[in-house]
């Protein structure tokens, strides 16, 4: 009788506990974004503000230190390199728009590159369902491009959206980075003493497991931006910083990044005034950009920390295509991986805690 | 009322910061460093006859005893075999800083007790943060671990 009452207590919990949470995100679906990059923000620069505490340096002094260089180095990039960004992104934009102009079904033959499509058509003949012609229409699919220009903060439309992005963010993260401890504390004090070291547990090992993993993949989609951006500069490509920013952002999807990465790349050369050999040049440097990522960066940084069968990595990469688009393959792996890691510890210190 | 919320709060962080010195494990340490060690601890507050653990739980938090009784004891055929008495100030689960094994008995609560709980891992954390007061801290463990080990030696040798 009384294991029944608690386990109708449980369900009820669970349920309630799961529709607070989907209320949750519905009442916040629209800051939601702001949201999700102040925590990343936050997560990049929480190790320098505890490492100035160390130094007994209050953390508002420190934060608002780091906010000053942070902001001396925007005015700075701001006034050398913002006008070259956005020139970049018209440009790209440009080149998009000039590509969805065309009224008829876009295919590679119309756009002058015979020989591209030579070769693509040879390569579907020998893999069949790679269907490339068909993944670059889809990309550069106009809802789809639209979606992603609406989700990437750089390309934001209005000024209105600019602003509130610039104030909104810096506060969220100045309280995240203020009182991160007090945050932890009052959820963790919430919870009853049956449960409280249990879920003590499972958040230490989580932040274990996933953030761990999540730094050493932000780490790398850095470098291989970097490294991008630098290797695009050498060759003299137009727009290389937000080519190399494209390149870096695909990166994390598995297996197909790289490939995604380059289109735009690809497309600015063969469409924009370079000539068209340097597509083969990048096609080379991006490989050497790929070896060193796979072969030293990925399992350096994040091979270590994931632990997930790479064949499941393949197949999630191509569900979450399949599911959400590009965003979809790109969040894929970590949404997953994530899921993976709470369910498996949490089953292991369900037990461990007797609970079930 | 908020504005008594808070001074509140900071005369409870004022208490605590002040209790934490007459625990031995941190008797070393200077007001500042007892104000920084403060910020990872939780206040538990506990029912007579709760339990705080039991045998074989992971080994997650270190518990200071502030106010209140607590049993240790073990389990054997539906009978408790108290093995020792804990009385304010006197803490316990120290033994998971140093092995990862779980916990080597069960303490449960003999009147309503307030406990002081710090996670293994922000102690590890700490230590690595503000070094000059870890020392203290670890010096002072070696210590008490000594003491326990040349205490058993007596009473073996008796």
């Amino acid at each position: 009788m009384i294991m029944e009452r608690s386990r109708i207590i449980k369900i009820i919990l669970f349920v309630l506990s799961v529709a607070l949470i989907i209320i949750g995100f519905w009442f916040y679906k629209f800051i939601f974004s702001y949201i999700v990059v102040s925590f990343i923000i936050a997560y990049l620069l929480l190790p320098i503000i505890n490492y100035a505490e160390n130094y007994q340096i209050p953390r508002t002094l420190s934060i608002l230190v780091v906010y000053l260089i942070i902001g001396i180095l925007l005015v700075l990039i701001s006034n050398l390199l913002i006008p070259k960004l956005v020139q970049q992104a018209v440009d790209l934009a440009e080149i998009i728009q000039k590509l969805l102009r065309q009224e008829e079904t876009i295919s590679l033959d119309s756009l002058g590159l015979s020989k591209l499509s030579l070769f693509f058509q040879n390569l579907e003949s020998r893999i069949p369902g790679l269907e490339m012609e068909k993944q670059i229409k889809n990309f550069i699919d106009s809802d789809k491009i639209n979606d992603l220009f609406n989700q990437i903060p750089l390309f934001f439309k209005s000024v209105v959206n600019i602003m509130a992005f610039l104030v909104v963010i810096p506060v969220i993260v100045f309280f995240i980075l203020k009182d991160e401890r007090k945050f932890t504390r009052m959820i963790f004090s919430s919870i009853r003493n049956r449960y409280f070291e249990f879920f003590l547990h499972l958040f230490e090992r989580i932040e274990d497991n996933f953030g761990k993993f999540f730094r050493a993949l932000l780490l790398e989609t850095f470098l291989v931006a970097m490294m991008s951006i630098i290797g695009l500069l050498i060759l003299g490509i137009p727009n290389a910083i937000i080519l190399g920013i494209i390149v870096g952002l695909a990166n994390p999807i598995k297996y197909f990044g790289p490939f995604i990465g380059a289109i735009p790349t690809m497309l600015v050369i063969l469409l924009g005034p370079t000539p068209d050999v340097y597509v083969f040049y990048i096609a080379i440097m991006f490989l050497i950009v790929q070896q060193i990522d796979g072969l030293i960066l990925f399992p350096w940084l994040v091979g270590k920390s994931m632990k997930m069968h790479p064949l499941w990595v393949l197949l999630t990469v191509i569900a979450g295509g399949y599911a959400f688009g590009i965003l979809g393959m790109l969040f894929a792996v970590p949404v997953v991986f994530l899921v993976k890691t709470v369910v498996e510890v949490s089953h292991k210190s369900l037990k461990e805690f007797e609970i079930i | 009322m908020k504005k008594e919320k808070e001074h509140n709060n900071l005369t409870e962080e004022k208490e605590l910061v002040k209790f934490l010195s007459s625990v031995t494990l941190f008797e070393k340490l200077t007001k500042n460093e007892r104000k920084n060690l403060f910020k990872y601890i939780y206040v538990r507050k506990f029912k007579t006859g709760e339990t705080i653990f039991k045998k074989n739980y992971p080994n997650v938090v270190l518990y200071i005893l502030k106010q209140g009784e607590l049993k240790v004891y073990l389990e054997k055929e539906d009978k408790e075999i108290e093995l020792n008495r804990l009385k304010p100030t006197e803490f316990f689960g120290e033994i998971g800083l140093f092995l990862d094994d779980n916990r080597t008995a069960s303490v449960k609560a003999v009147t309503d007790s307030v406990l002081l709980a710090i996670s293994k891992k922000d102690i590890a954390d700490f230590i690595a943060r503000f070094p000059r007061a870890g020392v203290k801290v670890l010096y002072k463990f070696g210590e008490l671990l000594s003491r326990n080990l040349i205490n058993l030696n007596k009473t073996l040798t008796v």
